[in-house]
């Protein structure tokens, strides 16, 4: 196995290979920083582009590209409110704030380290897991995965903040939101309105950039100045997010695991680890429930390390099984089988050395993005002391590029404005907007998991061990959270009933 | 009892929920289920919510800067400002939604780049039409030529029409 690790390292520091790797954390970077795109447009792109390329420098390419917009899609969830990628929604939630308060390099700076290092642990994780990873992943089936989304959504009390009936309510009209288009149980149609638009449900792009994106823009607009009115010279850095990191090393740590953990299992997705890590932070860190969204660094190092972690894990049952976990590892599944390579136990068996090449990739893809972010980051930190309306133009127009290459339909830019009238009400109602977002986020995916878990298992699916594990945790997650609320309330001399 | 903002939204909710689970009643079991057993609780709850915040808006107006897990707002603005500025700003997503409908992305983008730069934020003429063919190279570079993302086709189909013939290269 050594010896595999070896020839895999090897394999891919030859010059050409490394320098078509480099270009898929060049492209990679690019796209996570732009709106709506990510991994999975790069990966459509340049995937016609392989066919004729030695298979080694085509795959660490390929590989590269989709570990890396993770990285990039920081920046405009942290300067303008707008989730780069749909795995950057909880980053915004500090990120922002901090930006706001002149620390736009510092949430730079801490969120590409959490990154680098989320993604080389996830990467550690793939390569030491990939001698037990079918009985791993075989442990996960349909009621598990219930669970997993019944835990996923509890992260509703820890986000309500100190509203929680509201959030409860924004969750519940989330799910319900995640369920319009056709049944997949009976193949109805459901609240479609006979519109050919709904018959797939909403896009989670066009809603998340509704949701968030454009009412933190009017609110900045609204305001009329620049995004922070901190001057430049009172500005903190970069070295202070670095130092962030380290100072914060096991929520980083922990964050990582989970997200590599969220990655393993196929199906969980990825719009939901930056949630769950987000929420392990306000559940567990010290004085959380005070300081998470106001500009709190911690909140930004956990989204971040975990969604870097992420792609590590979801490699797991992309090579050990061929099951891809997400639209972007099943292109890179139509990658390997271009090449010649058939993901499954046979990969592992008689194609180590370039099952080790992937490992490789995604870590040095990793390093290579944030040495290359790092470089800019002072000067991306700038532009939050650009006057607001020189912007505003540019990201809405940004915004409505993102929302209509959704699915290219009219009616993408007329539910993202929607959307953005219903965020802007929630915001200034006071209804927190993230359970809304996480609802709809886990709706199918608890519904799918649901049924399949009832037609099999009969009300039984509900006493399997590990799910019974799983729910004990989230039951004890809820209390935690809970207690922790009051302890602050007590501390803050808040005597009001909670909602 | 004030027909505050907050109150009526709740209500908005409250109603949108119960629209959703009646129209659920009549769905077959595997595609109902599910709908109903979400909706309503959040129903239920939405009433519950419905209920506090019209008791609360009987009382005199308290603090808005209550932690609700979301982004903070700034409170120190008049109301009837707020309103205003985000009509105006409403007005131009809204003006841009409809360039896209009647004339289509490839005019109104730098149309409403220029317009906003130059009348709204009231800058130089030099900063605004570098602003415009910068988001304009973008616009056309990654959208267009990299993505090849299909254009919607404009009601006013006719400067569009224009534009590619004197450019044959876009999309």
């Amino acid at each position: 196995m050594f010896e595999a690790m070896a020839d895999g390292l090897t394999a891919l520091l030859s010059v050409e290979r490394f320098l078509f790797m480099m270009f898929g954390v060049v492209v990679g970077m690019a796209l996570g920083a732009i709106p709506g795109l990510g991994g999975v447009v790069g990966l459509a792109l340049l995937l016609p582009f392989t066919f004729d390329m030695d298979p080694t420098a085509a795959i660490a390419m390929l590989v590269a590209l989709s570990s890396v917009p993770v990285t990039t899609d920081t920046i405009p969830s942290v300067l303008f409110a707008v989730p780069g990628t749909v795995g950057s929604q909880a980053t915004i939630l500090d990120g922002h704030p901090m930006a706001r308060k002149g620390e736009a390099g510092r949430a730079f700076g801490a969120a590409y380290f959490a990154s680098l290092l989320g993604g080389v642990i996830g990467a550690v994780i793939l390569g030491m897991l990939i001698p037990i990873l079918k009985p791993l992943v075989l442990l996960f089936r349909a009621p598990e995965l219930f669970s997993l989304g019944i835990m996923g959504i509890s992260m509703v009390a820890i986000l309500s903040g100190r509203v929680p009936l509201k959030g409860i309510v924004a969750g519940g009209m989330g799910l319900l939101l995640s369920m319009i288009g056709i049944d997949k149980q009976e193949g109805l149609l459901r609240w479609t309105f006979d519109s050919l638009y709904l018959f797939d449900g909403l896009n989670i792009i066009v809603v998340s950039l509704g949701i968030f994106a454009l009412p933190e823009l009017a609110d900045m607009v609204i305001e009329g100045k620049q995004i922070s009115s901190v001057p430049k010279q009172a500005m903190k850095g970069v070295g202070h997010g670095i130092r962030d990191v380290f100072t914060n090393w096991w929520l980083m740590l922990r964050c990582a695991f989970l997200g590599t953990w969220v990655g393993i299992i196929p199906g969980l997705g990825s719009a939901v680890v930056d949630w769950l890590a987000y929420g392990h932070a306000k559940s567990t860190c010290k004085d959380a429930a005070l300081t998470f969204g106001t500009g709190d660094v911690r909140g930004v190092i956990a989204p971040e390390s975990a969604n870097n972690a992420k792609q590590g894990g979801a490699l797991v049952p992309t090579l050990a099984f061929g099951i891809p976990g997400s639209a972007s590892m099943a292109l890179l599944i139509g990658a390997f089988m271009i090449h010649g390579l058939q993901p499954g136990p046979a990969m592992l068996e008689q194609h180590l050395d370039i099952t080790f090449a992937i490992v490789w990739s995604t870590a040095i893809a990793n390093i290579m993005a944030t040495v290359i972010a790092l470089c800019f980051t002072n000067q991306l930190a700038k532009i939050s002391s650009v006057r607001i309306n020189i912007l505003a133009p540019l990201v809405t127009v940004v915004v409505f590029l993102a929302a209509y290459q959704a699915t290219a339909s009219i009616f993408d830019l007329v539910t993202v404005l929607l959307f953005g009238v219903l965020g802007w009400i929630m915001k200034r109602c006071g209804w927190p907007r993230p359970p809304l977002l996480l609802g709809f986020l886990l709706g199918g995916l608890i519904e799918r998991y649901l049924f399949i878990s009832v037609r099999a298992y009969g009300a039984s699916f509900l006493i399997q061990p590990l799910v019974l594990v799983v729910l004990a945790v989230t039951i004890a997650t809820i209390y935690y959270s809970v207690k922790q609320e009051r302890k602050v309330r007590a501390l803050t001399g808040d005597t009001r009933e909670g909602e | 009892m004030r027909a505050t903002p907050s109150l009526l939204f709740t209500l908005f909710v409250a109603v949108v929920a119960a629209a959703m689970v009646y129209t659920a009643r009549d769905w077959p079991m595997g595609t109902g289920l599910f709908p109903l057993s979400v909706g309503l609780p959040v129903l239920v709850m939405a009433l519950i919510q419905l209920v506090m915040d019209a008791y609360r808006s009987m009382k005199p107006a308290g603090g808005q800067e209550r932690e609700t897990g979301d982004l903070q707002v700034d409170w120190t603005m008049s109301a009837a400002e707020v309103a205003a500025r985000g009509l105006a700003f409403a007005g131009w997503l809204l003006g841009m939604f409809l360039g896209i409908l009647l004339i289509g992305f490839f005019i109104t983008v730098p149309v409403f780049t220029l317009l906003y730069l130059r009348y709204q934020a009231r800058e130089g003429w030099t900063l605004t039409l570098w602003l415009t063919a910068i988001m304009l190279v973008f616009f056309v570079g990654v959208f267009d030529q990299i993505l090849h993302i299909h254009w919607l086709e404009p009601v006013i189909s006719g400067p569009e029409n224009f534009l590619r013939v004197l450019m044959p290269w876009l999309g």
